[in-house]
């Protein structure tokens, strides 16, 4: 028997501590979050080990909290170790009441475990060993016992149990106690399983981020190299007018139901993306845990194994500086030993088009079509919300003076509160520095024609502001106060202009006198 | 200068011993007499846990069970228990059901057997197999956790195994990415090593390796060996233009068309065919 | 007057590869000058080149075929078909090459070249062909960033029921060889798969400069030894560089635990089944011999457990065989035609998805819903240009006529040096 490491050791006597005391549920469930300091440094067989010992810990204290429910799913629906798999197969069967939606990643765990079948002792930390209070299981056997406390839920995995049972690959008492479950079963089980968890549960799993997490001056630090080696800032990629679905992942990792899989989850939301003409107007970043290994070579490669799209929109990335940063930002859950990452749990975000956290999918299987839809939403409210700009201004436009050159500069200003929400496709630049051209050229020629007034020096001055904002300042940096002042510029030279040739005043007199 | 870490008489012995050793134990496996079907798998199974039984006979139930894992699912019924007697072997007095358990084990990312090889590193004392063999056997899973472990073995052992297979797990390891870089250019190093540094490299900095390749090529000094291995590593991976714009080298590898062993001459008149120099 | 040749009905040089099936050619004028008539008679003759081999002609796809051929081209431009199918392999490529005269008249009209490309025996491979091979699997595999990966990504644990332990066995394993010879010949199309006779001697394949020298009886921990000049040196499949193999037998004679050939294609009667055929894959009790599994474990490292067997390149050559086995009793038996149930082992409620004959074979069918794996590496089967069977998404039922036997556009794009057509 290998010794257990200090470190292990005394994680181990601290959770035995733990559980003995009353707030034992809490305490043993913030232990299940890959961040906890405890975990930090150790490699992945020891974090297994200690996660395995804390959820055999949590399934000897009935009934499950609903808080905890979400990591045993977890280890069934992305199973790897037969250790952590034959737990938390043990540790569901503590919940306070079977759901059918437990049966999609019970079916998920059923189908793998025989490859994964070996010993575990549970009772005894890491799950060898032996003694006294150890019981002698096997990932396949607690995973049956648990199918046979869902009961008749567990209709949707008739087919599994048939395919078990006829290919020889199950034990005789473990094909007795299957064959005795099946026949409860309907005999006409439903083709899709109740995926949706109880609100209790789902709660957990799904958040919306509080408009507080906002992009902050720390990510300043980060740089970001994609898969061609092309750099931009986290602003630069991000702040850019668009939303992004943006996932966690490393090349590295070798359970193929966590990044090889949402690498290839990432490729279907692109793919829902274009088929809902949202390809250009939401984007997909991969950014990779494992910067110094996943080189741009690693990262086109394992992009196109799993189908994914790579573009200018549509990018794997790594983090050449700053990882701390983004790790805080996003509140990653993970955790590294030396450079390599020792475990980490699925994570995709949703953010807006400045960049910040709207809405996060994590630790359970996500859904395309619900990041898709988180996204599409995103366009459409921002595009409501210009289109509510953009009718205040038209309204406002009634009340001001009009001539004309007043009513070009209307449209210039509505132009530019435009440039806040939509995104410029560079043919919209083009036709936008041209409109600009012209728009300097002819306020030039009238304060040519009429000598340098107030009001073409203020128009000339809005123009500035909004043109260098809009055009100079880099991508994700502009500034929407810029962008306003330049139009409130520009329509106060309108107003005077419009003043002077009023009848009453002194220009207007000018201008009569020049007439007659 | 490093001592030479090559193969010493010491070494050699030790080596023939133990060959000499594997080759009694396995030369001629006996036919077990076994029924058919799972009940087949169950008895050999119970020869191989037998401590009684020979070894041959031993090793014969092994090699029986470890072919019969190719026909999933019919073998996912004993799998538990072939993984249960594989740990166990993993203690047994005979080396080669040692060596043959850690290998199926590690190769199938078994933590009990990842964990016992660790502490066998870390506690030689407690160690079942040879540093190198145990850190060949931790190399077939990134996530183990031996690349500190292997770092500090490479740095200490004078055993060439040992610091060639702690090269290969290093290869996994972006911290030793410096080391690696040193140890290939290190004349004084044995050219296995080297050359095992080369691969390692490759792994971790491909731009990096095709950086010392060129200097190696150039540099007449080098042993040919070495030569060789840079100039395969530009005739395999590098692109094209690395070569054809290098004139230094492109007179480099004319001159070793005429000059040098046969299969320098070969080689070098490979890379000019290919690359049209 | 001058004619243009294409070999496999096309006009691309690398489509100029035959095997042992008939092969569609057609010929053309493209300078009808001198021509008298509507059309003018023009005889083809073959010359061996460098790479050898010997090929022969037909007016069908059907008979033997003879060493020239006669055949009427018309004047104004119309394609005329013809069929060649090789008789000697190529060690090289062009091998032979097609010479077409206008009757009566000495000087070629038109000429092509091609080559007999076979799988041979790894040990009958000339340096050349050896030197080819492994250059162009080092580069394939590009020190693990190449696509080498995908196929040591695709033969694991939670794929492995895809592939094994079921009727689908051979024909999957048949596909898997073929992509990455399709791909290997993407590179460089004058390689084959060559396979290991693992119930015969393969001394030269297991050398420092083939496929690597390990420790006899070692413990499964040794990194062959290659030449300095093998570019296998860089091959890396799992995290750490290297092929790591040590032989369980001395390599001077044949891996002793598989079954013999001759037995093994006995394992089919009664009545030549393929459904005790297919138990090649595993040992059979009280025999526990098998010709498959037995292979696998006679060296020990990666090639001996599933989840890593195919790291090493052994692996190709293994599973090469084990399909020319399969192609053998094919060949004795007579069973290419998948409507004769014999042929396969179609069963009623029917076989895991995956192993009957009208289902897609993963991954190359990209599907990644359960209970397929959630994974899918590499994309569809790489294509050929010169057949376009068995399609990018290959049914189980696509990879049994693997030499057009009883349709000619069934055939593969392969063939074993002793299987004949």
């Amino acid at each position: 028997m290998p010794a257990i490491a200090e470190h292990e050791q005394k994680f181990a006597a601290e959770v035995d501590r733990v559980t003995r005391l009353s707030d034992a549920a809490e305490r043993l469930l913030a232990l299940c979050d890959e961040q906890h300091v405890a975990y930090a440094n150790q490699s992945a067989s020891a974090i297994t080990r200690m996660r395995g010992w804390v959820l055999e810990a949590l399934g000897r204290r009935p009934p499950l909290a609903d808080a905890t429910i979400p990591y045993v799913l977890e280890e069934l629906e992305a199973p790897s170790h037969p250790y952590l798999l034959a737990v938390a197969a043990r540790c569901l069967r503590a919940a306070r009441n079977p759901h059918a939606s437990f049966a999609l990643a019970l079916g998920q765990a059923f189908r793998t475990a025989p490859r994964l079948e070996a010993p575990v002792i549970l009772g005894a930390y890491g799950g060898f060993g032996g003694g006294p209070g150890t019981v002698t299981t096997s990932p396949v056997r607690e995973l049956v016992a648990t199918i046979e406390w869902l009961g008749p839920l567990a209709a949707p995995l008739a087919e599994d149990i048939h395919d078990a049972l006829g290919s020889g690959s199950v034990t005789p008492d473990v094909a007795l106690a299957l064959e005795q479950l099946f026949a409860t079963l309907p005999s006409d089980p439903p083709r899709e399983c109740c995926s949706e968890l109880p609100e209790s549960i789902a709660r957990f799993v799904r958040w919306r981020a509080s408009p507080q997490r906002g992009v902050g001056a720390d990510l300043d630090r980060v740089m970001l190299e994609d898969h061609c080696g092309n750099r931009s800032s986290f602003r630069g990629l991000f702040r850019n007018g668009y939303p992004t679905v943006v996932a966690f992942f490393y090349t590295r990792c070798d359970n193929p139901f966590k990044c090889s899989l949402t690498v290839s989850k990432l490729g279907h939301v692109q793919r829902l993306l274009h088929a809902r003409g949202l390809g250009n107007s939401i984007r997909t970043v991969g950014i990779t845990y494992d910067p110094e290994f996943d080189t741009p070579t690693q990262l086109s490669r394992y992009a196109h194994d799993r189908g994914l799209l790579l573009d200018s929109r549509h990018l794997l990335v790594r983090a050449t500086a700053g990882f701390d940063e983004l790790k805080h930002h996003f509140a990653l859950g993970v955790s590294f030993f030396e450079s390599l990452v020792s475990r980490h749990r699925i994570e995709v975000f949703v953010l807006d088009q400045k960049g910040c956290i709207a809405s996060t999918f994590h630790r359970l299987n996500w859904s395309e079509e619900q990041v898709v839809d988180q996204a599409a939403a995103l366009v459409q409210e921002k595009g409501g919300r210009v289109g509510s700009m953009a009718s205040f201004v038209g309204l406002a436009a009634l009340a001001v003076p009009k001539c004309p050159v007043c009513w070009a500069t209307y449209a210039s200003v509505l132009g530019f509160s435009g440039t806040l929400a939509y995104p410029t496709p560079w043919a919209l630049q083009v036709l936008a520095a041209v409109l600009l051209i012209a728009y300097f050229t002819g306020m030039l020629w009238q304060a040519h024609r009429t000598g340098w007034r107030l009001e073409h020096a203020v128009a000339v001055a809005g123009g500035v502001v909004a043109t260098f904002n809009t055009f100079v300042v880099p991508a994700g940096a502009e500034s929407a106060v810029a962008v306003w002042v330049g139009a409130a510029l520009m329509a106060c030279a309108s107003i005077v202009s419009v003043a002077r040739r009023a009848p009453g005043s002194s220009f207007g007199r000018e201008v009569s006198a020049s007439r007659s | 200068m490093r001592k030479n870490t090559r193969r010493t008489p010491t070494t050699r012995a030790r080596d023939r011993r133990a060959r000499a050793s594997r080759t009694s134990a396995i030369d001629k496996l006996p036919a077990l007499e076994l029924p058919t079907g799972t009940r087949a798998h169950r008895q050999a199974l119970a020869i191989l846990g037998n401590g009684e039984e020979t070894l041959p006979r031993r090793m014969e139930a092994l090699r029986v069970l470890q072919a019969a894992t190719f026909a999933e699912p019919q073998f996912d019924a004993v799998r538990a228990d072939y993984i249960a007697a594989l740990r166990k072997l993993v203690h047994d007095p005979e080396p080669e059901l040692r060596h043959r358990a850690l290998g199926f084990l590690s190769r199938g990312h078994d933590d009990y057997a990842q964990a016992t090889l660790l502490e066998g590193l870390r506690h030689p004392d407690k160690a079942l197999v040879s540093p190198g063999d145990a850190l060949a056997y931790l190399s077939y899973n990134a996530h183990a956790g031996a690349q500190s472990i292997a770092r500090s073995l490479f740095k200490e052992s004078k055993d060439h195994v040992v610091r060639e297979q702690a090269l290969r797990v290093m290869a996994s390891d972006p911290a030793a990415r410096r080391m690696i870089r040193t140890t290939l250019a290190d004349r004084n190093e044995p050219v296995s090593i080297r050359q095992m540094s080369a691969a390692a490299l490759h792994a971790l900095d491909p731009q990096a390796l095709q950086d010392w390749a060129v200097k190696a090529v150039l540099d007449k000094t080098e042993p040919e060996d070495i030569v060789a291995t840079g100039l395969t590593a530009m005739n395999q991976f590098s692109d094209a233009t690395r070569i054809s714009g290098n004139a230094a080298l492109r007179k480099r590898i004319g001159e070793m068309r005429t000059k040098g062993s046969g299969v320098m001459k070969r080689l070098a008149k490979s890379i000019t065919a290919k690359h049209k120099l | 007057m001058r004619v243009e040749i294409e070999i496999n009905n096309s006009p691309l040089a690398v489509a100029r590869y035959v095997t042992w099936a008939w092969t569609p050619c057609r010929i053309r004028v493209t300078d009808p000058a001198g021509i008298t008539g509507n059309q003018a008679t023009i005889r083809l003759d073959q010359t061996a080149l460098g790479g050898g081999g010997s090929i022969r002609f037909a007016n069908a796809a059907a008979g033997t075929g003879a060493a020239t051929h006669s055949l009427s081209v018309p004047r104004d431009g119309t394609s005329a078909a013809f069929f060649i199918r090789g008789i000697t392999a190529s060690t090289a490529d062009p091998g032979v090459q097609i010479t077409g005269r206008q009757t009566g008249a000495a000087a070629p009209v038109g000429t092509v070249s091609l080559m007999v490309r076979i799988r041979k025996d790894a040990t009958t491979l000339s340096n050349g062909e050896r030197d080819r091979l492994i250059a162009t699997l080092a580069q394939f595999n590009n020190q693990g960033l190449g696509r080498f990966a995908d196929f040591a990504g695709t033969h694991v644990s939670a794929g492995s029921v895809e592939a094994h332990g079921r009727p689908g066995f051979l024909p999957w394993h048949r596909a898997f060889v073929l992509d990455l010879e399709r791909e290997l010949q993407a590179i460089d199309p004058s390689v084959a798969m060559p396979y290991w006779r693992f119930d015969r001697p393969a001394p030269s394949l297991f050398t420092p400069q083939f496929l690597g020298r390990g420790t006899l009886n070692g413990p499964g921990t040794t990194t062959v030894t290659l030449s300095a000049t093998n570019p296998l040196r860089f091959w890396k499949a799992g995290p750490a560089p290297g092929i790591t193999r040590d032989p369980n037998f001395n390599v001077a004679g044949a891996a002793p635990g598989p079954l013999s050939q001759a037995t093994a294609l006995t394992l089919g009667n009664p009545g030549a089944l393929f459904r005790n055929f297919r138990r090649i894959e595993s040992p059979i009790f009280p025999a526990q011999r098998d010709y498959h599994g037995s292979a696998h474990v006679s060296f020990s490292g990666p090639i001996d457990s599933i989840p890593t067997a195919a790291q090493d390149p052994l692996f190709f050559f293994l599973h090469c065989n084990v399909d020319r086995l399969w192609a053998v009793w094919q060949k004795q038996q007579g069973r290419f035609d998948v409507t004769v149930a014999a042929a396969f082992e179609s069963v009623t409620p029917p076989n895991r998805v995956g192993h009957n004959l009208g289902d897609t074979m993963w991954p190359w069918n990209g599907v990644t819903i359960p209970p397929r794996p959630n994974f899918a590496l590499g994309g569809t089967l790489a294509l050929s240009p010169c057949v376009s069977a068995p399609g990018p998404k290959p049914k189980v039922s696509d990879c049994f006529d693997y030499q057009g036997v009883v349709q000619l556009s069934n055939n593969m794009g392969f063939s074993y040096d002793d299987v004949p057509l």
